[in-house]
C-alpha cells in the first residue's frame, strides 16, 4: 500500500488507526454540518417570530415544526459530540499503548544483551583470570627486587653509608668538639675526685678557683 | 468581503490587454500579484477558471477576481485564459485534475516546497510523527484553527503531501481506492 518507493512501512495496525480516525472526521463532519443546520433554522424561526405575534406564532405549523426539529438537531449533536470523545480518548489510548509497547521492547532487548553479557562473564573465567593477574603482579615484584639488588650491590651501599658518615661528621661534629680538642680534654686531670661544690665554703671556692684557672686556659686559648 | 486591492486594480486599462509586447508583459505580472496577494490575504487556495474564489469552508464560489464592478471593468475570456497560462507557466498556479471541479485552479502564493516544510514543521511540534493522520485532521481538526494551512482544500493538500512524498518523508493511505490518511516520519 502506499506510494511505491517509500520505505516507510504501514502496519495493520496503522490500518486499523485510518479508520478510527476517518470515523472520527466523520463525526466531526456531521456536527458541523449539524451546527451548521441549527444556526440556519434558528435564524427561520426569528424571521417567522418578526412576521408572525403572539397566538399567531403560537399556531403556526411551520414554527413549531422548526423549533422540533432545532430541539432534535441539538440532542443529536450532544450524542455526535459524545462519540467524538469517546473515539478521542480510544485514539489517544491506543497511542499511549504503543509508547508503552515500545518501553516494554527495549526493555526486553536490553535484558537480553545483559544476559548475554552475563554469560560472557561467567565466575571461573572472571577467577581465572584474577588469579593469573596476582600471579603476573606477583612475578614483577620478583623482578623489581632482583634488578633492584642486582644493580645496586652492597659495595655501593657499604660506600654511600661511610661517606655519609663522613658528611655528619663534618657538619655537625666540628660544633661539639672539633678533632685534637678532645684528645688534649683527655689528657688534663679529672675532676671526678673532687668534692662536690659547696655554696657555704667560699674560702675552698677560692682556692679551687685558682686551680682551676690553668686547667681551663689551654681551652680558651 | 472587503479587500485590500493595489491602487492599479482600480485602472481600467489593466482588463484590457495591451498590444505593446512589454507593457503586456508587465500587465500579466500585475495580475499575477493581484491574484497572489487576494489569495494570500483571504487565506483562500483555490480559483475558478473564471477568477471566482473558492470558498472552501461553504463550498460557495465568491465573485470574480476579473471584475470589478467598481469601475465596470472586466477581463475578457481569452485574456483571463492568457494570465492563467502565464501564471501555470510561472508554476505560481496549477490545473487541479482530481478535483471534483476540473475547473479549479490551485493558486500557490506559497510555494509547494514551503507548504510541506509547514506541514512538516507542524508534525513535528505537534508530536504527530509516526502516526496516520488523516488529510482532514491537517485540514479541518479544531486543534489547527491557527495554523497557516486551516482550511486548506483536501485536493490542495495532496499536491503538498506529495512532495513530502518525494522526499521520503510521508507515506499515503488509502481507503477505498481514494488517498484519505498519510504517515508522516
Amino acid at each position: 500500500m502506499g506510494q511505491q518507493g517509500s520505505r516507510i512501512k504501514v502496519t495493520e495496525s496503522d490500518k486499523a488507526m485510518l479508520q478510527l480516525k476517518m470515523a472520527k472526521d466523520e463525526l466531526h463532519r456531521y456536527s458541523r454540518r449539524t451546527e451548521n443546520l441549527i444556526g440556519v433554522e434558528r435564524a427561520e424561526l426569528r424571521t417567522l417570530c418578526i412576521k408572525l405575534k403572539g397566538k399567531q406564532l403560537k399556531q403556526d405549523n411551520r414554527a413549531r415544526l422548526l423549533l422540533k426539529r432545532i430541539h432534535y438537531q441539538e440532542r443529536l449533536l450532544e450524542q455526535c459530540s459524545d462519540q467524538i470523545i469517546n473515539l478521542e480518548t480510544m485514539v489517544q489510548s491506543i497511542e499511549f499503548k504503543l509508547i508503552e509497547k515500545k518501553f516494554i521492547d527495549g526493555l526486553q532487548k536490553g535484558n537480553q544483551l545483559l544476559k548475554k553479557l552475563n554469560v560472557e562473564l561467567n565466575l571461573e573465567k572472571v577467577e581465572s583470570i584474577m588469579d593469573t593477574a596476582a600471579e603476573q603482579i606477583e612475578i614483577q615484584r620478583e623482578i623489581d627486587d632482583a634488578l633492584s639488588n642486582a644493580v645496586v650491590g652492597s659495595t655501593i651501599n657499604d660506600e654511600v653509608d661511610r661517606e655519609l658518615e663522613q658528611l655528619d661528621r663534618e657538619v655537625n661534629g666540628t660544633k661539639e668538639t672539633a678533632p685534637g680538642v678532645q684528645d688534649r680534654l683527655d689528657q688534663l686531670p679529672s675532676t671526678k675526685e673532687l668534692g662536690e661544690l659547696k655554696a657555704s665554703e667560699p674560702e675552698k671556692e677560692n682556692g679551687e678557683s685558682q686551680k682551676e684557672t690553668p686547667k681551663e686556659e689551654p681551652l680558651l686559648a | 468581503m472587503t479587500l485590500e486591492t493595489p491602487q492599479i486594480y482600480k485602472f481600467p486599462p489593466l482588463y484590457t490587454p495591451q498590444t505593446n509586447k512589454l507593457i503586456r508583459k508587465q500587465q500579466l505580472q500585475t495580475w499575477e500579484s493581484i491574484i497572489l496577494q487576494t489569495c494570500a490575504q483571504l487565506s483562500k487556495w483555490c480559483i475558478n477558471k473564471n477568477g471566482k474564489i473558492y470558498d472552501q469552508s461553504t463550498g460557495e464560489l465568491l465573485i470574480s477576481i476579473f471584475e470589478n464592478p467598481e469601475i465596470q471593468r472586466a477581463c475578457s475570456l481569452e485574456f483571463q485564459q492568457e494570465i492563467w497560462a502565464y501564471m501555470l507557466q510561472n508554476e505560481t498556479a496549477l490545473q487541479l485534475k482530481e478535483s471534483e471541479d476540473s475547473n479549479m485552479i490551485a493558486i500557490f502564493w506559497e510555494s509547494l516546497d514551503s507548504w510541506s516544510s509547514t506541514i512538516l514543521e507542524w508534525c513535528e511540534t505537534s508530536g504527530k510523527l509516526n502516526q496516520v493522520i488523516t488529510i482532514y485532521e491537517i485540514c479541518e481538526s479544531d486543534e489547527n484553527t491557527n495554523c497557516k494551512f486551516y482550511g486548506m482544500p483536501s485536493s490542495f493538500c495532496l499536491l503538498v503531501l506529495h512532495r513530502l512524498v518525494d522526499r521520503n518523508r510521508a507515506t499515503l493511505l488509502k481507503d477505498q481506492g481514494k488517498i484519505v490518511g498519510v504517515k508522516i516520519v
